[in-house]
């Protein structure tokens, strides 16, 4: 258009110089409440056979995310299509400046486990943060923390915030693993009773469910939950009306856990959990009839292609995805008319971050499928 | 409904934000000053060691904030970090105009020439030649009409009347009601509304955080109407959208109480008790407003209306929440008034979360003594010389007055501040050349290179709200905030407060046995709520009441003691001479003799009766955007890239008719000028009505000018506001010579 040239746009205070207006702004947030910030793996150890603690350092001037135990981040190195989320393994008062740590777990097939075959350090790698709301309570009732896999990262980190803030409360730290050889922190875990306080218990219990029956364990068996219910509820160690339940771990494992919590009289109020969804669970879908345009969820994105704001969809293919997702060019919309935001379930990370930050509830796992667009170009 | 209000906890609750800083941090309480009814209270964190602020984020204590922002304020760190700011004052070189060019001075250097140039006008002209002129650019108390004032005052300078945006729907509140408001929209929400009409309020864009509550009642079954000839984000959500004629809403509120009336569902106990004149009002004005007519008239079906009226009759627990669109038309004042009667009809006005109200701006601004904080005691400021901001175009360009008559003396000196004078003002391309007077001294004190900057003799760089001291009265809620400076101010700027006690010191106004000047902005804050505990005084505001200074710094913010027996009105009477409700009200035929005292609706000039439309068949509505208020935020790159270029909302009728596709530059114009925008074209919206954005920045306008060159300078038909809606076009499809011809022909 001839006439853009002669927009001005005044610059660096002395409004001189002419500048167009048409180039396209990064259509994505800038002031982020998640920061996404560079980093190094700073070391990389074995924990167990499959289980590596890796730290990671951001650069000196990046922004501390502004995390609190019991939270996560997502990690994304090169090569890997997309971030995986993992809690943070320590209280952000017991880390080093700028400097994670995580407990991760090889999956076979999985491809952050790839990356883990080789020594990773000193390569980049991208982290983003805070996420979550997983923490510890202000109560004084007895903590139960059940932690399986490697869910064992994020109650270590409430364990230690714990310790941090000298709770008077009684903890009982069930650990649910397959053998021995799965076991990690057991002598760290089993020394905290000592940093204790000394009028109230802590107690750590390693419970395997596939150790071999003739092996030298004389420890506790069988599932987690099982042994936490029949072993310290039904003998009346830990009461039901007085815990709050702290659960870390596989899905499957927190589901279970919350059902025996339930069943035994504990509130929903009183349990307090962080499960790793992924793909499988249903991704949010953003309403746009009730969707109000005010970036909050874009501000909490964990990754850039999670939320985008499209101009157009494509149409929908057999498996119920959008064919092709025409994102806005900004310095061609029309503002208010093709601001329809859709969550790529591709690039989805299952964090809900963006349900919960949403002030109109229009982001929930629920709705149908089929986003609502709220304006199709009226051809005349 | 003031009487026992459910209030949200005690007016100050002890509240330490429970957000923790990262290492090295601090999180700081601000109020957001932005012209939006909000108001909100904002957690900003700053770093210690650079002194920046890094992050902004909604109070979750804040009642009405709740946590989150719109999307405008989120992005607040890229105002204040903003490369289009004002960092120091300057000095132009070379001719007026859009490509002005300035060179940097000092501050002292500018105060020079400016009160120099304030003190040769007084002597050769007196200093009614002197005009300042300044809106909403804050709303703090302090920012917005304190200092500032006592300047005028004491200079005696021009007055200006301040009109631009409510004062329709103002005026029409307070001939009505007195000084007396309604709940807040969220409130009545959440305490019990069963049916809320939202009349041309598109509150997801211009007051996103009633939206909650409404979302919450309507869950729970509330039913939503919106009235409103647009669609938008907030007629999406609502359960039944209206859509009358742009300008007929007194003719189908009228309507709507004939029906009432004729099916004896009117609270005719609450009419008498507490209301004055509704019997005259039903026999002599009532009976041409019938079913058959108002369809013709509104557009309206007439089943829609009927059905819409018995609903609202039988229903005690209903709220309406009008706004300011409705303020703008030629024949808005009736319009607002007949609007706002409604409730005296259902009698809603006993329910908690009933009534009507365009916010709560007339009781939260108006009960202050602004003798105290304005100080019309130091001069004797004529109250003959005053121009209305709506009219400045013909003050400035043809030297006219408000009366008609001939200024004498002319503007010979604008002093601007909180205002984009070159683009918000109706007739701007008659703004732009007045401005453009070689005989004329402009001052403008910004914090963008706005428009109007580029009509400056000396441009002074202004704060934004993190490096500034204020207290906001919300106009929209029943909420106050307070704020302190988070970070230094960024270059050389300067507070609105700070720079008139500057301004004061180089005219020799301060007097060593007066504070007028010497005050601080927390001396003068502290002043506004000590009222609270003068009982005895005469403008004892009992809003303040149980507030205390250091509880609303800790804070942040608190409530107005809405609970206070002094406005107990439908115990204690209202505020007007009746001390009832006015459905009749003989102060305005006084004040203004053509207008009824009954709230009748007179077809609108320059609307959709007028024989204009043969000529120029579309009426512009120009309505608030979702992306901008005013300028400032017009610099924000996220906001920038989602408003990139003006719009204009067309019918797809309309769009036939002129061979226009989605997407197509247009041309709209009438005698008073043209403007482009690009067409985006609405399924849905009225024939003979397009819509398009106030305010959006001249110069990012083809064309140089912005929706405001096609407005007349008309005034409404009481409240002297400016009729932004009254404007009748063509639209033509636009030709790239054309676009260049306007360029070509530049500004003015």
């Amino acid at each position: 258009m001839s006439s853009v040239s002669n927009f001005v746009y005044p610059k660096n205070g002395v409004p001189s110089s002419k500048s167009k207006i048409n180039s396209a702004p990064n259509p994505d947030v800038q002031n982020s409440r998640v920061k996404i910030n560079e980093a190094v793996v700073k070391s990389m150890d074995n924990l167990t056979s499959d289980t590596y603690k890796l730290v990671i350092k951001c650069h000196d001037d990046a922004l501390p995310f502004n995390s609190h135990a019991g939270q996560y981040a997502t990690l994304k190195v090169d090569g890997l299509d997309k971030p995986r989320a993992y809690s943070f393994a320590k209280s952000p008062k017991s880390e080093n400046k700028n400097e994670y740590t995580f407990f991760i777990r090889q999956v076979p097939g999985g491809e952050f486990s790839n990356w883990l075959d080789k020594n990773r350090t000193g390569e980049k790698i991208i982290i983003s943060a805070p996420l979550g709301y997983f923490k510890l309570d202000d109560s004084k009732d007895d903590m139960v923390c059940i932690a399986g896999g490697s869910g064992m990262s994020a109650v270590n980190a409430i364990v230690e915030e714990a310790i941090h803030q000298k709770v008077k409360r009684n903890c009982y730290f069930f650990y649910g693993a397959r053998t021995q050889n799965d076991l990690y922190l057991v002598d760290e875990l089993t020394k905290i009773s000592e940093k204790w306080d000394k009028d109230f218990k802590f107690e750590f219990v390693p419970v395997l469910s596939e150790e071999p029956e003739d092996s030298d364990w004389d420890g506790a068996r069988g599932f987690v939950t099982d042994y936490f219910k029949n072993n310290y509820l039904e003998k009346g160690i830990v009461s039901a009306d007085s815990c709050k339940a702290f659960f870390c771990g596989p899905p499957p494992m927190i589901d279970a856990g919350a059902k025996v919590l339930k069943e035994a009289g504990v509130a929903e109020s009183s349990m307090f959990f962080d499960k790793f969804e992924d793909a499988r669970s249903p991704a949010p879908v953003i309403d746009n009839s009730k969707c109000v345009l005010c970036d909050e969820c874009l501000l909490v994105k964990p990754t850039a292609g999670c939320i985008v704001e499209t101009a157009k969809l494509g149409k929908l293919k057999d498996n119920g995805k959008y064919a092709d997702i025409e994102r806005i060019d900004p310095a061609y919309t029309s503002g208010l008319y093709y601001n329809t935001l859709y969550i790529n379930e591709d690039e989805c990370i299952r964090c809900y971050a963006c349900v919960h930050a949403c002030p109109a509830k229009a982001i929930s796992p629920q709705y149908d499928l089929e986003p609502k667009t709220l304006r199709e170009t009226v051809e005349t | 409904m003031a009487a026992k209000p459910k209030d949200f906890s005690s007016s100050v609750v002890n509240y330490i934000p429970k957000i923790k800083p990262p290492e090295g941090h601090s999180i700081h309480h601000v109020c957001c000053p932005h012209d939006c009814p909000d108001t909100c209270s904002m957690l900003v964190t700053r770093n210690d060691k650079t002194g920046k602020a890094v992050s902004v984020q909604g109070d979750p204590s804040h009642p009405i904030t709740k946590g989150y922002l719109c999307n405008k304020v989120n992005h607040y760190i890229d105002l204040v970090y903003n490369e289009n700011r004002v960092m120091y004052p300057h000095k132009r070189v070379g001719p007026k105009g859009p490509n002005a060019k300035f060179e940097r001075i000092s501050w002292d250097e500018a105060l020079d020439e400016i009160t120099q140039n304030f003190k040769e006008t007084i002597e050769k002209y007196g200093s009614e030649a002197v005009q300042p002129f300044s809106y909403s650019g804050t709303l703090g108390m302090l920012g917005y009409w304190t200092m500032d004032n006592r300047f005028w005052n004491k200079m005696e300078a021009a007055r200006l009347e301040q009109s631009i945006c409510i004062y329709a729907a103002m005026w029409a509140g307070l001939y009505t009601y007195g000084l007396a408001n309604g709940p807040h929209v969220g409130e009545a929400a959440r305490d019990g509304c069963e049916l809320m009409i939202l009349w041309g309020a598109n509150l997801v864009s211009t007051g996103v955080h009633s939206i909650p509550f409404i979302r919450e009642a309507q869950d729970r079954g509330m039913k939503l109407v919106v009235v409103d000839p647009r669609k938008t984000r907030t007629t999406m959500m609502c359960d039944w959208h209206i859509q009358p004629k742009p300008g007929t809403d007194a003719f189908l509120a009228n309507a709507m109480i004939k029906v009432i009336v004729d099916n004896n569902l009117h609270d005719v106990d609450f009419l008498n008790e507490q209301t004055h004149g509704w019997e005259e009002f039903v026999e002599k004005i009532l009976p041409k407003y019938t079913l058959e007519e108002a369809e013709k008239v509104t557009g309206v079906k007439a089943s829609e209306i009927e059905k819409l009226a018995v609903e609202y009759a039988k229903t005690k627990k209903s709220y309406i929440r009008a706004n300011y669109g409705l303020n703008r038309h030629q024949n808005s004042g009736q319009m607002c008034r007949a609007v706002l009667i409604l409730p005296c009809f259902n009698g809603s006005w006993r329910e908690e979360c009933g009534g009507a109200a365009f916010g709560q701006l007339e009781e939260m601004w108006l009960r202050f003594d602004l003798g105290k904080l304005q100080r019309p005691d130091l001069g004797n400021r004529a109250e003959k010389r005053v121009v209305n901001m709506v009219q400045i175009g013909r003050a400035l360009a043809d030297n006219i007055g408000v009366d008609g008559e001939q200024l004498d003396p002319p503007i010979k000196s604008l002093f601007v501040y909180n205002s984009d004078i070159a683009n918000c003002t109706p007739n701007s391309g008659n703004v732009r050349k007045g401005m453009s007077r070689d005989d004329l001294f402009v001052a403008v004190h910004e914090t963008f290179w706005t428009d109007s900057c580029m009509y400056a003799d000396i441009v002074l760089p202004a704060d934004t709200a993190l490096e500034r001291m204020d207290c906001h009265w919300a106009y929209g809620s029943w909420f106050l905030g307070v704020a302190k400076p988070v970070i230094e101010p960024l270059g050389e700027s300067i507070n609105n407060t700070e720079l008139f006690r500057m301004l004061a010191k180089k005219m020799n106004y301060v007097d060593s046995n007066d504070n007028a000047f010497t005050q601080t902005d927390e001396e003068i804050i502290k002043d506004i709520l000590i009222e609270a505990n003068n009982e005895d005084g005469e403008r004892f505001n009992c809003l303040t009441e149980g507030i205390n200074y250091d509880d609303l710094v800790k804070n942040g913010w608190a409530r107005a003691s809405t609970n206070s027996k002094r406005r107990d009105f439908l115990n204690n009477g209202w505020e007007t001479p009746s001390k009832k409700i006015e459905i009749k009200c003989e102060a305005i035929t006084e004040a203004y003799p053509d207008v009824s005292p009954f709230p009748e609706y007179v077809p609108e000039i320059h609307g959709q009766e007028d024989p204009l439309r043969s000529k120029y068949p579309i009426q512009v509505l120009s309505s608030a955007s979702h992306y901008f208020i005013g300028d400032s935020f017009q610099s924000v790159p996220r906001l920038q890239a989602m408003q990139s270029r003006p719009t204009v909302e067309l019918s797809i009728k309309d769009a036939k008719q002129r061979d226009i596709k989605d997407g197509d530059l247009v041309r709209l114009y009438n005698d008073n000028g043209e403007t482009y925008c690009y067409a985006v074209i609405i399924d849905g919206l009225l024939d003979g009505v397009c819509a398009t954005q106030k305010q959006f920045k001249g110069s990012n306008t083809p064309g140089g000018l912005n929706v405001n060159v096609l407005n007349s300078e008309m005034l409404t038909d009481f409240g002297m506001s400016p009729t932004f809606y009254s404007v009748l076009v063509e639209i033509e499809k636009a030709s790239d010579e054309m676009i260049e011809n306007a360029v070509k022909q530049g500004v003015v």
